[in-house]
């Protein structure tokens, strides 16, 4: 005789398993979507072998990000390729269809320009975005979200990646050469090594690299283009964050002027005399968009008859001596040029000058401290 | 008949959930191992690495103690740490935890703890690699002396010199002279120590054991040579190419190139070297020597005649036609470096206004009719010509 209660319990059984499979619900490509006019798809010769990617136009109707093992390979340059913007079709465009960019800035490491095609690690994807150039609009630019990696990871955020798959790793259809979007998901990635993540249970296809990943920003109800996608499985995709390099090299390419801004930290140190140690004078450095190009630091010392000497070091560790034994400050109040010195170091964070009255005799001072930090920005 | 057929749709339901169950629970254990791969077409698919990293926890409330003693026991427990089998991703937290915490201790403290471990004889392997941040600090380290080595450098610029140049000299380990040739080049603020570290380059360039390994820390040290930026780096750098070639390294070769390319970049001027002694040009591939040459600024007279002289001798034709697809170079190099600046970037429209001056400039290039050369020519201008039209069309 059928028991009611063993049915309740199979019921229960099912639904206890369904959520848990219900939450590896993969996120692909399940059909063509012309969701994002900026993305597109990149077509590249490198050493005689046609390369397939994609890529978006961002920050500027000229420059396109995208990533970088379809532009270089083997020592070589990609010697062709063009952009189609916003392509959607079965077969490819013709190379007068598209616009072919100038140049481009390819990211690597001397170690990752060893490897055949790049390192497969985490490091290497960490690195594997380029942003091109042209003489010549490729679009409406996507706005763009840097620093976005923290939104990248969350849960809540809706993601939604766009690109151009030859084919759906998912379900082994054919991509052809229309343009694919994931809709938009809220799974959040997981940090692997700096700026490079990876999404689980989210897939796309080869020919995808290069291709978008845009969040949306409730505050200002937009679709921001947050990250380059640069790897993928039939089970994960991975993706870089895009970050304050990114914005210093788009903003070099266009020109950008160098617009300065001064932090300055005003609270007296009294310097040991004739010490061992070097004391440590904290400038933090916030709201400087992208890198620095040029450094300057101002120093208002007693010094009585000391001799100073000092060393100035970013928040990533990079130093620079200010001055060294036997060298003199010339005047109680003056701002030394650092030049480049710092060029390429993101300009955030606690800077910290170390300085150290290495004679005894009468006690330095240092008055006030100013750095003043030039960063390219439009 | 109505308690058959609902007794019957009963035990429907139940199968049909006990299919279900079944269906779920073997879905859930299927999937093979996922290989991960880069995401063009025609690419070979590689092992994936390990799995998610487990994030380091820290109390919010953590009080740093900044005593010798408290950091040199932090240093021996991440030592230990290292010493054992955790996943990569657990390390490479661990690293940055520790880094974190070194850079905020006192500094006195700090560099007493690290210079103790560092004269104990002691090391551990961590299992990350040798990885260069933005900054010319590392962002992972072989082992804790290299690690540590890396981090006094920031921490106590004078002490580090100081052991860097007893590293130097001992030379037991490539990646701990890349570092100590590093923290030499931070303590040369006036050229003082300049040709210490041009020294230490060359003596680095010549370990042949050094070469044919190939270790990470002497392929990223091949920067010094962009950071000296001189005549004889630069020779040695070619030679070091052509060895590697010799030998079967194509792999060093790559790394080396990108050296040679960003001293090229940084200072077009470099390539009249080139005239000067025409065999330097052997040291390259054909490809190599195309990249390299279509850096030249032939705005300068010098360079108009090195690419005259090139293209009328140019054997390859494999080589003229790369060379054709390139020249002007507008692409380059942008990499995480231990000792140079970044190269300064040209705008677009500086590019594109030397892009005109260059096709003037093409026309006045002496070549034989018919001739390979006279051919690259034609490539270029078309290239150049075609990107310009467009430009100045506003399309």
């Amino acid at each position: 005789m059928f028991h009611p209660l063993r049915v309740s319990h199979l019921f229960w059984l099912a639904a206890a398993l369904f959520p848990a499979s219900a939450s590896a619900a993969k996120i692909f490509y399940s059909k063509p979507s012309l969701s994002k006019q900026s993305v597109g798809l990149v077509q590249s010769k490198v050493d005689g072998y046609w390369y397939r990617g994609s890529g978006t136009v961002a920050y500027d109707p000229k420059l396109i990000v995208s990533c970088g093992h379809v532009y270089y390979d083997s020592g070589k340059w990609a010697t062709e390729y063009t952009f189609h913007r916003a392509w959607h079709a079965k077969g490819y465009p013709r190379r007068s269809q598209g616009v072919a960019p100038r140049g481009l800035s390819y990211f690597t490491s001397y170690v990752d320009a060893c490897r055949t095609r790049g390192s497969e690690s985490n490091a290497a994807f960490a690195s594997d975005f380029t942003v091109l150039y042209g003489y010549s609009s490729f679009g409406t630019a996507a706005e763009v979200w840097d620093n976005s990696a923290t939104a990248i990871r969350s849960w809540s955020r809706y993601k939604e990646i766009v690109g151009y798959p030859s084919e759906i790793d998912y379900t082994g259809a054919s991509g052809a050469c229309y343009q694919h979007s994931t809709g938009w998901f809220t799974y959040g990635a997981y940090q692997l090594r700096g700026r490079y993540h990876e999404f689980d249970d989210v897939s796309t296809g080869p020919g995808n690299s290069g291709g978008a990943i845009f969040i949306y920003q409730s505050s200002t109800d937009k679709d921001l283009f947050t990250g380059v996608l640069v790897s993928g499985a039939r089970r994960m995709a991975g993706v870089v964050a895009l970050d304050a390099s990114t914005r210093s090299l788009a903003d070099s390419s266009l020109g950008a002027k160098l617009s300065s801004r001064a932090f300055r930290n005003d609270n007296p140190v009294v310097l040991p005399d004739g010490g061992e140690s070097f004391s440590a004078v904290s400038i933090p450095v916030s709201g400087v968009s992208g890198t620095v190009s040029k450094a300057s630091l101002g120093l208002s010392v007693d010094a009585g008859s000391g001799e100073l000497e000092a060393y100035l070091r970013s928040p990533g560790g990079k130093i620079r001596w200010i001055l060294k034994k036997g060298g003199s400050l010339g005047k109680p109040s003056n701002t030394l040029d650092l030049g480049e010195s710092f060029a390429g170091v993101p300009a955030d964070g606690e800077w910290k000058l170390f300085l150290r009255d290495a004679r005894g005799g009468k006690l330095a001072t240092v008055r006030s401290t100013t750095l003043t930090l030039s960063s390219a920005s439009r | 008949m109505q308690a058959i057929r609902s007794q019957a749709f009963r035990w429907l339901g139940v199968l049909g959930l006990v299919v279900l169950t079944v269906w779920l629970v073997r879905h859930h254990r299927r999937g093979a191992e996922e290989v991960r791969e880069h995401r063009p077409d025609h690419h070979p698919s590689h092992a994936p690495e390990s799995a998610r990293p487990s994030q380091a926890k820290t109390s919010s409330r953590e009080v740093q103690d900044n005593t010798e003693p408290a950091l040199s026991r932090r240093i021996s427990a991440d030592a230990g740490f290292f010493a054992g089998d955790a996943p990569a991703a657990d390390r490479q937290a661990r690293f940055d935890a520790l880094r974190a915490h070194l850079l905020r201790a006192d500094s006195a403290a700090a560099s007493a703890a690290i210079r103790a471990y560092l004269s104990s004889g002691n090391d551990v392997v961590t299992g990350l690699a040798f990885r260069v941040g933005g900054e010319g600090a590392l962002d992972s380290a072989p082992s804790m002396r290299v690690f540590l080595l890396d981090l006094l450098g920031s921490i106590d610029p004078p002490a580090a010199l100081d052991l860097s140049r007893r590293v130097l000299e001992s030379g037991n380990s490539a990646d701990e002279y890349a570092i100590a040739l590093r923290n030499l080049a931070w303590n040369d603020s006036g050229g003082e120590l300049t040709g210490e570290l041009r020294q230490g380059f060359s003596a680095m360039l010549a370990r042949e054991d050094w070469r044919a390994e190939a270790a990470d820390g002497f392929l990223e040290a091949l920067d010094a040579g962009v950071l000296l930026r001189d005549e004889d780096s630069f020779s040695r750098l070619l030679d070091l190419n052509r060895s590697a070639l010799d030998s079967g390294g194509a792999a060093l070769s790559r790394a080396c190139f990108i050296a040679l390319d960003r001293i090229v970049e940084a200072d077009p001027g470099m390539l009249e070297m080139f005239r000067r002694d025409p065999g330097l040009r052997d040291r390259l591939t054909p490809d190599q020597r195309a990249s390299l040459l279509s850096r030249l600024d032939i705005r300068r007279a010098a360079h108009q005649a090195i690419l005259t002289e090139y293209l009328a001798s140019a054997q390859d034709s494999g080589e003229l036609d790369y060379f054709a697809a390139i020249f002007p170079n507008g692409n380059r190099f942008h990499v995480n470096r231990l000792f140079s600046p970044p190269n300064p970037v040209m705008s677009i429209a500086d590019r594109m206004e030397a892009d005109r001056v260059v096709l003037g400039e093409l026309g006045r290039i002496p070549l034989a009719v018919g001739s390979p050369g006279e051919k690259a020519v034609k490539v270029i201008r078309e290239r150049l010509g075609e990107s310009l039209e467009r430009a100045d069309a506003g399309k």
